[in-house]
């Protein structure tokens, strides 16, 4: 599956859209995190277990989106945008989006004669 | 003095200077850190939504980089002055700044080992996790020149 976030797939060419795609996850920090977290607050510096957290959700909303696609019989998902919701305090939901399609690569097409 | 008057008065003190010099010794690590990296030959980042005509590319692929990172005491303690008089949070905009440049060099990272010459479509998502952190992912299309 080629997942991009721009309009087109450089190389190829669209031939078939199959429509809007989602998925979304909503992850809560565990105990754990949180009180690293906490001790990390006094310093400053990086949060690296909310980093993997932002990570894991990430892949997952792709993934759910991409299974959705698949289903579409799609090849690509063209114009992936995400966007994230502070739901709860201490859970984040992450939303993926973007359009299924079906493209050729360019070597693919038969040139038009003539 | 007391137990007492030690952990109401002089307690939160010595935290937030704790904080506020263990703070500012790994902010400076950090932008040592950045600048470094800055300097590492990168692909073309642009947030033009397709390659400009002209350019043939190929292999388009999402790439990604994510920071979070935590203000510290002294940092949450100015801004909050701050809030009391207005004006620019330099401090905050400061570990903002951060975040971004690095989330973009992670996505710099993933995009270099894939051998891409741009990144296309380059933006930027704020996600609030926890309480007073800078949460950024950066995300874009990688794609090599044909």
């Amino acid at each position: 599956m080629i997942v991009v976030n721009i309009e087109t797939v450089p190389g190829h060419r669209i031939v078939e859209l199959r429509g809007l795609v989602q998925g979304n996850t909503i992850r809560a920090k565990h105990l754990g995190r949180d009180i690293g977290a906490g001790l990390k607050n006094l310093v400053g510096g990086e949060l690296r277990a909310y980093t993997e957290l932002m990570t894991e959700a990430r892949r997952e909303a792709l993934e759910r989106m991409i299974e959705q696609a698949r289903q579409l019989n799609a090849n690509a998902v063209v114009n992936v945008r995400f966007t994230t919701t502070n739901v709860a305090s201490g859970a984040a939901e992450l939303y993926a989006y973007g359009t299924a399609v079906v493209v050729v690569a360019d070597s693919d097409v038969t040139p038009p004669t003539g | 003095m007391g137990p007492f008057e030690l952990s109401f008065f002089v307690l939160p003190i010595v935290v937030l200077l704790v904080g506020a010099v263990a703070g500012s010794v790994i902010e400076r690590r950090h932008l040592a850190s950045l600048a470094r990296r800055e300097e590492l030959p990168s692909p073309i980042l642009t947030d033009l939504g397709a390659p400009p005509a002209g350019i043939v590319t190929g292999d388009a692929r999402l790439v990604f980089g994510e920071a979070v990172l935590g203000a510290d005491r002294g940092k949450e303690f100015v801004s909050s002055l701050r809030n009391l008089v207005g004006g620019e949070v330099v401090s905050l905009q400061k570990l903002m700044t951060r975040a971004r440049r690095e989330a973009r060099l992670r996505m710099v990272d993933e995009a270099r080992a894939l051998g891409a010459d741009f990144v296309l479509n380059v933006r930027f998502e704020i996600c609030e996790v926890g309480g007073k952190a800078a949460d950024v992912i950066c995300y874009g299309t990688a794609v090599r020149r044909r």
